[in-house]
């Protein structure tokens, strides 16, 4: 199933005992981090038997709660098809506009939304962890649309499936990652699913948007800190935004950065002819990749944003117990 | 050696069944060991203002279920201790505290870091030491006048060694947990840097005394370990989740495991540990910090900061620090006596000489129990060792003379 195993400690002399250490509800999707290649392929899988233009109404009157504390245009609207597409009602719950804006706990909300019949909560919040937290007090299943700056599954999930209709397999891919590693939600979760199947990752860009202790984030991880290095010779090229609304007080010359690391049709060169260029959006033209980049042949962009459909589809009918 | 207390005093301590004067009540401790009443310099007892946290009779409870006959109260309540009617309300009988109570007073007004408080007249009212906890001093022009202003009067400055300007929306440490969790992280030399700074600021009083709060890196013991070396007199303590736990433990997003300061890398904490073995630190103190539920069980980055401590202190000292890593015991007990006494200066406590106070902590060193935290004095129960099998165990506590905790 998609619920991360969550390792229930014994008590004992060693391991940190708390609220943090309950069970999350069966089905939920929080994070990559937890799940095995098995699991994920799982998806995957359901994901391409999808049809995305007339897929079975396997949710028929179910509720399914999109939960938003942040701005979202792809993922939101995304979820919300998914859902509707398979015969589900949506309701969409903003922070603004709400109790929460009335100073309603997280955990309250929750409760609340699954007193009115929710079936599934979609949520995305600004805070690491707190899809973890509702799954954990919850009995119904939680799905992570992005939290902080900790994970976005569905996005890495979206992200292999989209690699794997270009590429044979993930094994041995070699992937570099470009931009604003450090902030980014998306990275974290592409790094984790890339390396549990083997593929080879550079990271790459400026010390303060990739600090050295990334590497800690999953065995045999690289750092670059030049474009033309990392991108040489690769097969993937993942370009993220510097997220310049997370930035708090750190201070990046854009200048520079566009001269280091902006991705350009002169560095997309460098790598294999039939290089990959992706972007989780939103982009911003002429920073972190040219214009020429973002419209090329090699650019999955758009594929992507069409391809969280199928994959949002599998999610939502496998939480939801759904998925054959 | 037997113990007669008499008056709330020592009246004698000699080899067994030697000592002269006859006792209405008797305690068999053999097997057990009785050392001087154990003192917490560092506790937060959320009176006045939160008591649905702690009170100070609760916290005082949950001290003496831990060995602890005196403890040291920060200022950092709802108003800020930072006047002599406040100190003086802190001590008062009403408060129903079983255990002795020393008050911290703010250094400044309402802690906020401009103005001095009367330290003379704190003092004269039973305040023990000044401190911002919580709210480190960052002005040097103030730490300076702070420091100065002590000096004359005795009182030891408690600084929480923290440059908040480098820890702005972190909430834990900087490391490979940190990343993983995408968490923004405290560097290592937000502390270090406020201890180095302290120190150098303290050498330039005679008499001044700096105390540094619940240190938890190895960079901020190397300034200490210069302070030692030069004629200004510095004093530091650890927690003990600070020598028991690291950042790993966070896991995922565990509040029970936030605290400020954070928990370490494993290189600090082992760093920790040597100093606690060789004499760089005074005192181990629990930062006995309780918080309600709706105040940790929340997403990671909005749940307070700090766990309660006060009655696993001596377990995981001996777990941790004895049978672990081979401190001796007579050395653990100096860091929960004599150490925090000398720190400020409470006469006639952390000894069991003649004329001392009679405050004893009695317990078994061998004693394995498990901590429930169900089972805990205080009204709180954010603490990361529920359910820890521990070695240790506190079997009475005497305060004054009088018996204020019997382990069932």
């Amino acid at each position: 199933m998609i619920s991360p195993a969550q390792a229930i400690p014994s008590p004992g002399t060693g391991t940190a005992s708390g609220p943090a250490t309950r069970k999350v509800t069966r089905g939920s999707l929080l994070g990559i981090e937890h799940l095995d290649a098995v699991e994920i392929m799982s998806i995957l899988k359901l994901a391409r038997r999808m049809n995305p233009l007339k897929p079975r109404p396997l949710l028929r009157s179910k509720r399914v709660l999109l939960l938003f504390y942040e701005a979202s245009t792809r993922t939101r609207g995304s979820f919300e098809i998914a859902a509707k597409s398979m015969g589900a009602t949506t309701t969409l719950v903003l922070s603004s506009g709400s109790s929460i804006e009335k100073g309603e706990s997280l955990l309250d909300t929750g409760y609340t939304l699954r007193a009115i019949g929710a079936d599934v909560i979609v949520i995305r919040h600004p805070h690491a962890g707190a899809p973890l937290l509702m799954a954990q007090h919850l009995d119904i299943p939680v799905i992570n649309a992005g939290d902080g700056m900790h994970e976005h599954p569905s996005q890495a999930l979206l992200d292999a499936y989209t690699i794997l209709r270009h590429k044979k397999q993930l094994n041995k891919l070699q992937v570099a990652i470009v931009g604003d590693i450090f902030h980014s939600r998306v990275a974290r979760s592409a790094i984790h699913l890339l390396s549990k199947f083997g593929a080879q990752i550079t990271l790459c860009g400026p010390s303060e948007l990739l600090p050295e202790m990334a590497t800690g984030l999953a065995p045999g991880l690289r750092i670059s800190r030049t474009a033309e290095e990392a991108l040489r010779g690769v097969d993937v090229i993942m370009v993220l935004r510097v997220q310049k609304e997370r930035l708090a007080g750190q201070r990046i010359r854009l200048q520079d950065y566009i001269a280091r690391y902006q991705v350009t049709t002169a560095r997309l060169k460098l790598a294999k002819k039939d290089a990959l260029v992706m972007h989780p959006g939103p982009i911003i033209r002429g920073l972190e990749l040219t214009w020429e980049v973002a419209d090329c042949p090699q650019s999955a962009i758009v594929e992507e944003v069409h391809n969280g459909v199928p994959l949002r589809l599998a999610i939502l009918a496998k939480a939801l117990g759904k998925a054959r | 050696m037997d113990i007669l207390l008499r008056d709330g005093r020592v009246a004698e301590i000699g080899p067994p069944n030697k000592l002269r004067g006859a006792a209405e009540e008797k305690f068999d401790a053999r097997g057990l060991i009785g050392a001087p009443g154990f003192i917490d310099l560092h506790v937060h007892f959320r009176e006045p203002g939160q008591g649905y946290k702690e009170t100070i009779a609760t916290g005082a409870a949950a001290a003496a279920a831990g060995g602890f006959t005196s403890v040291c109260c920060m200022p950092n309540t709802s108003p800020v201790v930072d006047s002599t009617d406040w100190v003086t309300w802190l001590q008062q009988p009403q408060r129903g505290a079983i255990v002795n109570v020393f008050p911290i007073a703010a250094a400044t007004h309402a802690s906020k870091g401009a103005v001095l408080t009367d330290f003379r007249a704190l003092q004269r009212a039973g305040a023990v030491a000044v401190s911002d906890d919580g709210r480190p001093i960052l002005s040097d022009t103030i730490m300076r006048e702070t420091l100065r202003l002590a000096s004359e009067t005795g009182l030891p400055v408690i600084q929480h060694a923290e440059d908040t300007r480098m820890t702005e929306n972190c909430s834990m440490n900087e490391g490979p947990t940190s990343f993983r969790l995408g968490l923004r992280g405290m560097k290592a030399a937000a502390e270090a840097s406020i201890v180095e700074r302290d120190v150098a600021l303290a050498q330039q009083f005679t008499g001044a005394r700096l105390h540094v709060a619940h240190l938890s890196t190895a960079d901020a013991l190397k300034a200490v370990r210069r302070g030692k070396r030069s004629k200004a007199y510095i004093t530091c303590e650890v927690t003990p989740h600070h020598f028991s736990l690291t950042d790993e433990d966070v896991g995922d997003y565990n509040t029970y495991c936030k605290m400020n300061p954070p928990l370490r890398s494993a290189s600090d904490r082992e760093a920790l540990i040597v100093a606690l073995a060789d004499g760089t630190v005074d005192a181990i103190a629990t930062d006995h910090a309780p918080h309600a539920e709706h105040e940790k069980i929340i997403e990671f980055e909005r749940a307070l900061f700090g766990i309660i401590g006060l009655e696993t202190a001596l377990g995981l000292a001996i777990t941790r620090l004895h049978r672990e890593h081979k401190i001796a015991l007579a050395r653990i007990v100096e860091l929960f006596t004599a150490g925090p006494a000398r720190v400020v200066d409470l006469r006639g406590r952390g000894t069991l000489a003649r004329g001392s106070h009679g405050d004893v902590t009695i317990f078994d060193p061998k004693k394995r129990w498990t901590f429930e935290a169900a089972k805990s004095r205080s009204k709180s129960r954010n603490t990361p060792f529920d359910g820890w099998q521990l070695t240790g165990k506190v079997v009475a506590t005497v305060v004054g003379g009088k018996f204020v905790y019997r382990a069932d």
